[in-house]
């Protein structure tokens, strides 16, 4: 054994003497270093999150980092087999210490390159995010980019012994790795595998630990076999003067082979296992989306009482339910998260016989109290299970990153938040006449909707009285508070400035403050200022005007940020200030427009959309024109009113311009991709809003906004057409739709 | 006595580049497996031509030219050869016969592909193939006399070809189209016209034509034995 470690231990550090002083491998770490700085984008770097800093480094190195390892890997592994080193092989040594010293000596000056980038990446991560950041550096390099590396290396030397030529491994290797990344073939569909890793960071998530182990564990596995096979291959056809493999060698190292086999093929099921576990829908089938009709409207009340103990990340709810059935054999579609369970169901009166079979909720009911009042209590427990789909957009669909938030919750031990329809409750699309929320641990860091609040050091208590809003309550310990103008503000620790977080969030109290002028008429102003949180997981925002309570939906702090060259150009249209306010009154136009209950194909734009920086407010081709259609006249007024709603944010010049280029957009398709604005390039949308246009020039604000409201009470998200719409217009402002020619 | 220059040229193409003599023919059979394609649209078909005569044939050529002086000094037999030739010539030489090899080779093969697969100009093809091959060919052999290291040559061309063939909008946008390596895949890829691929290719044999001549410089500067 000593010597074989001698024998890996010196050539190792021959390896890398040699390697050092050579001048291609100094060009090599020059080249690792810009493609290091080309991976990121340096405008955005200062606002990135330390795990984006590391990955996107990673990434860029591990693509073409691979390439270069297999050109150097190529010419180190295979030096000693040129004619030259005859008298190397003249004496016999430790094959074993030959091999594992050579490859692990190619590592180690494969590290030695990579210092300078991984100095400059650390130098950024300690920058922006303080010395955590290069934890976070050294953690997502060991998950993303070592194993690839070291991948490369194996796979090097294997191929290097098949053919035992460096030019040939290397002309092999670099097409077949050309070929994949270039076509973009995934053929991690092939063995479901991941060759990538990932990382995942949303509240106290962070990387999927199991997973991310066993695809480690893969790589590694993968490394051994790579190392192995070069062996066997080495001994079988050994160069010049050194001993054959003899019989034993060759046994054993075959059952070697075999075990790294089983084992790998071992780990890659596990993983498979364990993925599918977590892709799994917490939605059940035979919901209610499938066509079920709603119980919603059997039930005379609905009440809830949750309690939620933060430390033991544990909820306990009971669902009381008044119903008057009207046969003797009742049946509900139940939906409750996959991380909850019903312990216990009670009726009143006792001898109500239940069933839960599948989804359903089946009631047999004694024929005295058919037509009679009964309640049933449906007890239940556990805690809010997230699949991995719902959060990681690795794992989602296009239709499922628009879909909403199902759980409609999240607790850990540092954070909870619910919204009023998910399912962690037992019937998540019936509104609770009353709701009851207790929860255990500190208060701070707590906005809400409740009605009343009744806390303790402890514990706090909220109680909605009458039918709760959308957003409930939202707390963190993760997240930062403070105060922009009027709002108080719950936000996740992203690093950014006073400054740049004024940016991002004044419009929107400015927003509500419009909307409860313009559009509440009734509705009392909410009491202290309006309270803001960004909420993960959200995919549409969740508005309360009664309280001015605002669920934002996740973003990073990179989506007001338009494209560079874009901001180039002149005029207001071109203004990244202006155009992220625009952007951030469609949203909440469309917020209030949907606060009763999400309406996902009016809350994306359309089936087409622009992005903004990382801001993807529609995904082309997900909904479909299909599901889309009679919702034009809709996304008109709503992006006409959202336009007038922050006429204050963007000013009068930029609604004559966006107005201006609506026109020109009609007469010549090209100008969709010239401007970034809502729905351009829908040629229905801008002629409908042309002529609101119009009309609010004809009739002022005060009818229009009035037109606006009754739309919304009359048809909310129901589609509308183009000519039911213009009588409409008639008959709430008086004054007919005028027309484009008029 | 009259040189032989088939022999000559032979000769070199055995000695300098031992590797062409299997790598070229065995592209050429391994470039016949096209022809087992059975689908019918014709720009699909004209892409994976393209494929191969300017991605995969280049890079053939680039792995085999890199080391056409560089390999005997390394060897340090580069004096016995010197002694005999000016370095430049028998550079030239030697690059001379292996573009002779691989266009010889390609141009079997397009020609099977006019006579089975699709209709197309092969001189278009063979020229496009030249200027891709000799573009990269030039600078990764520019940079291994400038380090005297075929290994960064290697490094330098690969990364060229690699990025060309992962991200072209960005080597469009960074080096503008007449210096994009793969013309014709990219945009019979992206359905574009072809109305540049004359100018496109030119001006990479142009490129190629200026880093020929400062690899000649810095040979002459090493000429021992001549006198």
């Amino acid at each position: 054994m000593d010597r074989h470690l001698r024998t890996a231990m010196v050539v190792t550090q021959y390896e890398w003497k040699l390697q050092v002083r050579q001048r291609a491998t100094w060009m090599m770490a020059c080249l690792f270093f810009l493609i290091g700085w080309f991976s990121v984008d340096h405008a955005q770097l200062p606002m990135l999150s330390a795990i984006a800093i590391a990955e996107s480094t990673a990434q860029g190195l591990g693509v073409f980092g691979s390439l270069f390892v297999v050109i150097f890997g190529a010419t180190g592994l295979l030096r000693e087999f040129g004619s030259t080193y005859d008298l190397l092989w003249g004496r016999s040594f430790s094959m074993w210490g030959y091999t594992i010293g050579k490859c692990i000596g190619t590592c180690v000056v494969i590290g030695t390159l990579l210092l300078p980038v991984g100095l400059w990446v650390g130098y950024w991560e300690v920058i922006s995010h303080g010395v955590q950041g290069l934890a976070v550096q050294a953690v997502v390099w060991i998950v993303l980019l070592i194993p690839v590396l070291t991948l490369a290396v194996a796979v090097t030397w294997w191929i290097g012994v098949v053919f035992r030529h460096s030019v040939w491994t290397a002309l092999v290797l670099v097409l077949v790795i050309g070929a994949i990344l270039a076509l973009q073939m995934d053929i991690t569909h092939i063995v479901g595998f991941p060759i990538g890793a990932y990382v995942s960071p949303l509240i106290d998530f962070g990387p999927d630990t199991r997973l991310v182990k066993l695809h480690q564990n893969a790589f590694l596995v993968v490394s051994f076999l790579g190392l192995l096979a070069g062996y066997v291959l080495f001994r079988a056809k050994p160069l010049r003067l050194e001993p054959r493999i003899d019989l034993v060698s060759q046994w054993t190292s075959a059952l070697l082979l075999f075990g790294l086999l089983t084992l790998l093929g071992l780990i890659v099921r596990q993983f498979r296992i364990e993925r599918n576990l977590l892709l799994q829908d917490p939605r059940r089938t035979g919901s209610i989306d499938q066509g079920m009709e709603s119980p919603c409207a059997t039930l005379r009340s609905y009440r809830l009482a949750l309690s939620i103990d933060l430390d033991n990340v544990h909820m306990e709810g009971a669902a009381e339910v008044l119903l008057k059935p009207t046969a003797r054999v009742v049946q509900f579609p139940i939906e409750l998260n996959q991380g909850l369970h019903i312990s216990k169901i009670a009726t009143n009166p006792s001898n109500l016989k239940t069933e839960l079979v599948d989804n359903q909720l089946v009631l047999k009911i004694p024929q005295d109290f058919v037509q009679r009042e009964v309640a049933l209590v449906l007890e239940y427990a556990g805690n809010i299970r997230i699949s991995r789909r719902l959060y990681d957009r690795q794992f989602r669909s296009p239709v499922e990153s628009l879909a909403p938030f199902w759980p409609g919750g999240y607790l850990d031990r540092k954070t909870v938040f619910l919204v009023r329809d998910g399912n962690w409750h037992p019937f998540p699309w019936c509104a609770p006449n009353r709701l009851f929320v207790e929860v255990e641990g500190s208060s701070g860091n707590l906005i809400h909707t409740a009605g009343k609040i009744e806390s303790s050091p402890d514990r706090f208590k909220l109680t909605w009285f009458q039918n709760p809003p959308l957003p409930l309550i939202a707390l963190s310990r993760n997240y930062r508070m403070m105060n922009i103008d009027n709002a108080k503000v719950l936000v996740a620790p992203m690093h950014l400035s006073t400054r740049q977080w004024k940016e991002i969030l004044t419009p929107y109290p400015v927003l509500m403050k419009s909307i409860q002028e313009y559009l509440l008429e009734e509705t009392p102003p909410p009491q202290g200022h309006y309270k803001i949180v960004q909420v993960p997981l959200l995919k549409y925002g969740r508005y309360d005007p009664g309280l001015g309570v605002l669920f934002l939906k996740e973003f990073s702090p990179l989506d007001f940020l338009v494209p560079r060259h874009y901001v180039s150009s002149a005029g207001p249209l071109h203004s990244q200030e202006l155009l992220y306010r625009r952007w951030v009154a469609e949203r909440m136009m469309r917020t209030w427009w949907c606060r009763e209950s999400i309406c996902p194909k009016l809350q994306v734009t359309s089936s087409r959309g622009y992005e903004i920086g990382h801001l993807l407010l529609a995904q082309p081709q997900s909904l479909g024109e299909a599901e889309h259609a009679g919702l034009e006249t809709l996304d008109a007024l709503l992006s006409y009113a959202a336009l007038r709603l922050g006429a204050s944010l963007v000013g009068d010049e930029f609604i004559t311009a966006e107005m201006s280029a609506r026109n020109d957009a009609l007469q010549d398709e090209m100008m969709w991709t010239e401007f970034l604005l809502p729905l351009i390039y829908s040629p229905e949308t801008n002629r409908l809003m042309l002529r609101l246009h119009k009309l609010w020039e004809m009739v002022g604000p005060g009818p229009f906004w009035h037109m606006v409201r009754e739309t919304h009470r009359i048809y909310g998200d129901q589609p509308v057409s183009a000519k039911e719409f213009s009588d409409f217009v008639k008959k709430t402002t008086g004054q007919a739709l005028p027309l484009l020619n008029d | 006595m009259r040189p032989n220059w088939f022999k000559q040229l032979w000769q070199e193409f055995k000695v300098a580049a031992p590797a062409a003599m299997w790598l070229l023919p065995l592209l050429t059979v391994g470039g016949l497996l096209l022809l087992l394609d059975t689908q019918t649209d014709e720009s699909s078909r004209f892409e994976y031509v393209a494929m191969i005569v300017e991605i995969v044939f280049p890079l053939g050529v680039l792995y085999v030219a890199n080391g056409l002086i560089l390999r005997e000094r390394e060897k340090k037999t580069l004096a016995f050869v010197a002694v005999r030739s000016s370095l430049s010539i028998l550079w030239l030489r030697r690059l001379t016969a292996v573009f002779v090899g691989a266009l010889f080779c390609l141009g079997l093969l397009l020609l099977v592909y006019r006579w089975f697969y699709l209709s197309f100009s092969v001189t278009k093809m063979l020229l496009a193939f030249f200027a891709v091959a000799l573009a990269l060919t030039s600078l990764s052999s520019m940079i291994s006399l400038l380090t005297k290291e075929m290994n960064a040559g290697f490094l330098i061309g690969t990364l060229w070809w690699a990025f060309s063939l992962m991200n072209p909008k960005a080597m469009i946008s960074l080096f503008g189209p007449y210096l994009y390596l793969f013309y014709f895949w990219f945009n019979i890829r992206e359905s574009l016209v072809l109305d540049r691929w004359l100018a496109s290719k030119f001006s990479l044999l142009g490129m190629a034509t200026v880093l020929i001549f400062v690899s000649i410089q810095m040979l002459r500067s090493t000429e021992r034995f001549v006198a």
